[in-house]
């Protein structure tokens, strides 16, 4: 049981690490805007991903629960028995917390995004550059 | 330009190869989960929902709300303030759109109206809903919030923004729903201290439940569910502080171009 749950979760860390790269590739060579945040968003959801994954446990026997009482106990056993199976719910509080802050975070740069859509008609980030260029020759 | 590109991809493929062997020979962290929880988690699966120890525990079923709004209450309040300082960049950056009613418009076809007319009120009552039992089933006021945001989105991109103006969602209406509700979460988190001031007792800010040297409570238990003190407001509130904030941005970002005439105009008289 535990060697099949090792060998699921490598295959899962390795694909996140993965999309890690493939993220950070398109924040830095794409020259379109919308695709440098679409490549941050995926590099945010990766790696909460990887922390969420450190907050898996594993069982002799059985799976183990979400950090939620199926019902309000009526002994002090039944809260134990659910401590001995349940995963860790501090690292689902982080990343809930880093989700949010992401979110707003991408929120804000999509506003960016689209001023700068509407003063250059394009998204493409070598054309202010070139712009910037042509405004000192000329000067 | 095609040079930079194949070193920056060789350098990441060189980055994901060694981050993959650091943690394949447990240099971050152990790949195999192990059979026990940490002991800082054991005490919050522990003293969650324990009513035989009441100096710990917040009645909430639910142990990541009780997490979010308890034990690490301070943490969500300041990120309830990073949401809100993104909004108030936002409305900074969008100064001087005005909202013009009765632009033309036509929205979608009828095959995609009339179901969508069924499913708006339902995802606003599941968003309800995950606000209300957040403490008592898995979810909780952000997720409710942005669950219940999708109905705005769903209305401006099947009706047209006309059809939430119809609705009397104004932005100015929206942005001032979500101060009040904010304000209502930092009062809620004063309240039993400034209670405590009036009676002269102990209590602490952001107290829920009766805690070592203070005897003061929010109501915990309500008829025959658990209310989970003051986790319940917060949830409620947080619901409203997301869905207004979400929605208003929703507002700014679909502005038609003659709402926007007068942005460059404000721009320059700032300037």
């Amino acid at each position: 049981m535990s060697e099949t749950f090792q060998a699921i979760l490598t295959i899962a860390v390795a694909a996140f690490i993965t999309n890690m790269g493939i993220a950070l590739y398109g924040v830095f060579s794409r020259p379109s805007l919308i695709k440098k945040t679409m490549s941050l968003i995926l590099f945010t959801d990766s790696i909460n991903m990887i922390a969420i994954s450190i907050g898996f446990r594993i069982l002799k026997e059985g799976h183990p629960k979400p950090p939620i009482l199926p019902e309000i106990p009526k002994t002090p056993t039944e809260v134990e028995h659910f401590t001995c199976v349940s995963v860790d719910p501090l690292l689902q509080a982080l990343v809930l917390t880093a989700i949010v802050i992401g979110f707003a975070i991408n929120m804000f740069i999509i506003g960016l995004v689209k001023m700068y859509y509407k003063h250059y008609r394009t998204t493409d980030i070598g054309v202010s550059l070139e712009e910037e260029k042509y405004e000192k020759n000329s000067q | 330009m095609k040079k930079k590109d194949v070193i920056i991809a060789v350098s990441l493929a060189i980055m994901v190869i060694a981050v993959s062997s650091a943690l394949y020979a447990g240099g971050l962290f152990v790949l195999s989960p192990p059979y026990k929880v940490r002991d800082l988690a054991e005490s919050f699966l522990k003293y969650s929902y324990n009513p035989w120890n009441e100096k710990l525990t917040t009645y909430a079923l639910n142990v990541v709300s009780a997490i979010i709004w308890d034990y690490r209450g301070l943490d969500t309040i300041f990120e309830t303030a990073v949401l809100y300082s993104a909004i108030i960049g936002i409305t900074v950056l969008f100064r001087g759109v005005v909202e013009i009613r009765g632009l033309r418009h036509r929205g979608l076809s009828l095959l995609v109206k009339m179901p969508s007319r069924i499913i708006i009120p339902l995802i606003i009552a599941v968003g309800i809903s995950l606000a209300v039992y957040g403490h008592l089933t898995p979810g909780g006021g952000f997720q409710a919030g942005a669950v219940a945001t999708v109905a705005p989105a769903l209305i401006i991109t099947i009706f047209s923004i006309e059809a939430l103006y119809a609705l009397k969602l104004r932005s100015r209406k929206l942005f001032l729903l979500r101060t009040v509700a904010f304000m209502g979460i930092l009062v809620i988190s004063i309240s039993l201290f400034l209670y405590s001031l009036l009676s002269l007792t102990n209590a602490y800010v952001l107290q829920n439940t009766m805690r070592e040297g203070s005897n003061l409570s929010m109501p915990y238990w309500f008829i025959d569910i658990p209310l989970a003190g003051s986790i319940f407001f917060y949830n409620t509130l947080e619901f409203f502080t997301i869905f207004a904030g979400l929605t208003y941005v929703f507002i700014v970002y679909s502005m038609r171009e003659e709402e926007v005439e007068n942005m460059w105009k404000e721009v320059e008289a700032h300037e």
